[in-house]
């Protein structure tokens, strides 16, 4: 005879069924330390497919100048669109190229949209290719004397004009038609994410349409092969020091720009590895009670089934795998939130330019529930044990 | 001679209540033979569930041995006890006991379960003994939306399902009205008459213990009395 079948969990489920879950409390904490569990682990392997794919993309010669030192001047400090031609004097560098960013506002069919606009030198953007910026599916590219045309990233059409918008169409800025004449690939890599639902076109257009002054978003610098990137980034940092009489910028390259990534997903690791733990040991300790008062009040029912010849093992196989249930009801709520959870994070990471994209992964949602599962069933074994010592003529006199 | 379903002999049970001791058992010995239709009573207190619960191998006694189908069950643990007891014998009970949770098909598949038949048996086994006991109407119903002798035919079925040679019943109908309660009554003794079940039955009521062949009267935990019932009996 098999203790586990197909009516040992109809059973343990019509049993979750009959009663409420005694408060939301009971499977509260299984809710939370899954959540926990979950946004910990899906951010924690986005960070890892994401830097993997940064160095895989961009290379170990990249170099980015950020504006800011440190966290308060960051929102004032600016390059300057100078800043350019001065790193690309510095010795080792191949070339640096800014790339400028702002709102803009669109009319499309008669509809004002606001859309993310990237500025970048014509005469440089064939040469971002190798950091996954601006490579062609469709149509042209930018070139030197292009002033009034675009390319559009790959989901722009999808997700912001929401209509198939192509090739030979065109947007209008204030009266001025911005032609469409190229359509990029897909970006993979977080950085250049930004282009997949932006458009891009000569940074000189961009300024020119902008009220304000724009100053570079990012300079990207490539370095020549077989330069010391500590070095260079040393040169790079002391000619710009120079010129703008305070170090008012960042100078980073793709290890660090991970580290920075790796060590506030590290600080949030923390954080959510004691909330789930404590939240687990809540939620265990919540299954426990409820179940241990389900006990109090099914003695008479475990009295009959002993009677009509239910086995010890059996009794505590109807009692874990309901306990068990519970949760799994709490995991799989805790699942979609860790699941929310982490999508706000990558979203903030994502406007933050930070390189994370919290990734579920089949692997994640089954561990997560089984886990969940598991931790109700622990938390089960002691009520079980309770309900499955409970002498049958006695329960049965039990009122 | 034919051996006995169930034999205890010289069986005591006595609660230590600290102060003072309780004999509610006090060196009973009985035969039970396969077919026999034994009825028990007794004033409230006398120890009348205690033999049963005894009889049925759910209660060990303090002194004494319980044989079932002649194997002594002292030697059995608490799991084969329960295997022995699906197997053997099937429980009524005052207060029905059926899971309130379950419909009456499930808590008639119940015991099926324990005894590790499989899914689709225990089904049909299910079925046509609440079919049998006039339930074919109801089986999808849970215990609250049936009558009390509706329920009790649940539990006779549920008794039945592991096709038991004996049927322990402590006072079946104390629950139920007249009416009901004589056709659950009528129920039981066809499963002697028809099935050539054992059943054993506590009741306080002697034109109830009349159906029995046999009535065992006990007072303080002894056996006072054995009246043969001849006009009901059929054999042995
Ligand atoms: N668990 C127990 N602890 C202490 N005393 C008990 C226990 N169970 C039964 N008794 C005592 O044993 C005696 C016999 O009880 P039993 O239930 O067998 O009587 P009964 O004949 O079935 O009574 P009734 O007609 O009221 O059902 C009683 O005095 C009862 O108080
Ligand atoms: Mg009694």
């Amino acid at each position: 005879m098999s203790l586990i079948d197909r009516e040992l969990f109809s059973i343990a489920f019509k049993n979750l069924k009959g009663r409420r879950l005694r408060s939301f409390l009971t499977i509260f904490g299984i809710v939370v330390g899954i959540a926990a569990i979950v946004a910990l682990i899906s951010i924690g392997e986005g960070l890892n497919q994401s830097v993997t794919d940064q160095f895989d993309q961009l290379g170990t010669n990249t170099i980015m100048i950020l504006p800011g030192g440190g966290f308060v001047e960051s929102v004032f400090a600016k390059l300057d669109d100078d800043d350019v031609d001065l790193i690309e004097n510095v010795k080792g560098v191949d070339f640096a190229a800014a790339l400028y960013i702002t709102g803009l506002q669109v009319e499309y069919k008669g509809e004002m949209k606001t859309v993310i606009a990237i500025g970048i030198d014509p005469e440089k953007i064939e040469q971002l290719g190798f950091i996954g910026i601006a490579n062609l599916e469709e149509g042209r590219n930018l070139t030197p004397h292009d002033t009034t045309a675009v390319v559009i990233g790959s989901k722009f059409g999808d997700r912001i004009i929401k209509d198939d918008i192509g090739l030979k169409q065109s947007l209008n800025v204030n009266g001025n038609k911005l032609r469409i004449v190229g359509i990029l690939e897909e970006a993979q890599n977080n950085f250049a994410g930004m282009f997949n639902t932006a458009i891009t076109m000569n940074s000189d257009t961009l300024k020119d349409f902008s009220d304000t002054k724009i100053t570079p978003f990012r300079i990207i610098v490539k370095a020549l092969p077989g330069e010391d990137i500590d070095e260079l980034k040393e040169r790079i940092s002391n000619q710009l020091e120079r010129d703008h009489d305070k170090k008012d910028f960042q100078v980073m390259d793709l290890q660090q720009i991970s580290e920075m990534a790796g060590s506030i997903v590290g600080m949030i690791s923390l954080v959510l590895i004691g909330i789930a733990g404590i939240s687990l040991l809540v939620g265990g300790i919540g299954i426990m009670n409820t179940m241990l008062m389900s006990v109090l009040e099914r003695t008479k029912e475990v009295g009959v089934m002993k009677a009509i010849g239910a086995t010890t093992p059996r009794i505590i196989s109807i009692f874990v795998v309901e306990a068990g249930m519970i949760g799994l009801v709490g995991g799989a709520i805790g699942l979609l939130l860790g699941i929310g959870a982490a999508g706000i994070v990558s979203l903030v990471a994502e406007l933050t330019g930070l390189p994370l994209t919290a990734v579920v992964t089949p692997t994640l949602i089954i561990g997560a529930l089984a886990f969940s599962m598991g931790v109700g069933m622990i938390a089960g074994v002691y009520p079980a044990i309770r309900a499955a010592s409970v002498e049958p003529v006695e329960a049965l006199r039990y009122e | 001679m034919e051996k006995p379903v169930i034999r205890v002999e010289n069986v005591s049970k006595i609660y230590d209540m600290g102060k003072v001791q309780v004999k509610a058992l006090d060196g009973v010995s009985l035969s039970v033979y396969k077919g026999q239709f034994l009825s028990i009573m007794g004033p409230s207190g006398s120890g009348k569930t205690t033999l049963l619960d005894v009889l049925s191998a759910l209660l060990r006694p303090t002194k004494g041995e319980v044989f079932v189908n002649e194997k002594p069950i002292s030697k059995m643990d608490d799991n084969q006890l329960a295997q022995v007891r699906g197997k053997t014998i099937g429980f009524i009970f005052q207060t029905f006991n059926l899971i309130p949770r379950m419909s009456a098909l499930e808590n008639v598949m119940l015991p099926l379960w324990f005894a590790g038949k499989p899914i689709n048996e225990r089904k049909e086994i299910a079925e046509k003994i609440l079919g049998e006991v006039g339930l074919g109407q109801r089986m999808n119903h849970k215990p609250n939306e049936l009558s009390g002798g509706q329920r009790q035919r649940v539990a006779i079925a549920r008794a039945l399902a592991t096709n038991p040679d004996v049927i322990v019943a402590d006072e079946p109908t104390g629950n139920l009205d007249t009416a009901s309660g004589e056709q659950i009554l009528e129920l039981i003794s066809q499963l002697n008459k028809k099935q050539g079940k054992t059943v054993l039955m506590v009741t306080h009521e002697s034109e109830i213990a009349e159906r029995a062949h046999e009535t065992i009267f006990l007072r303080d935990g002894k056996i006072v009395k054995n009246k043969k019932n001849e006009t009901r009996r059929t054999k042995k």
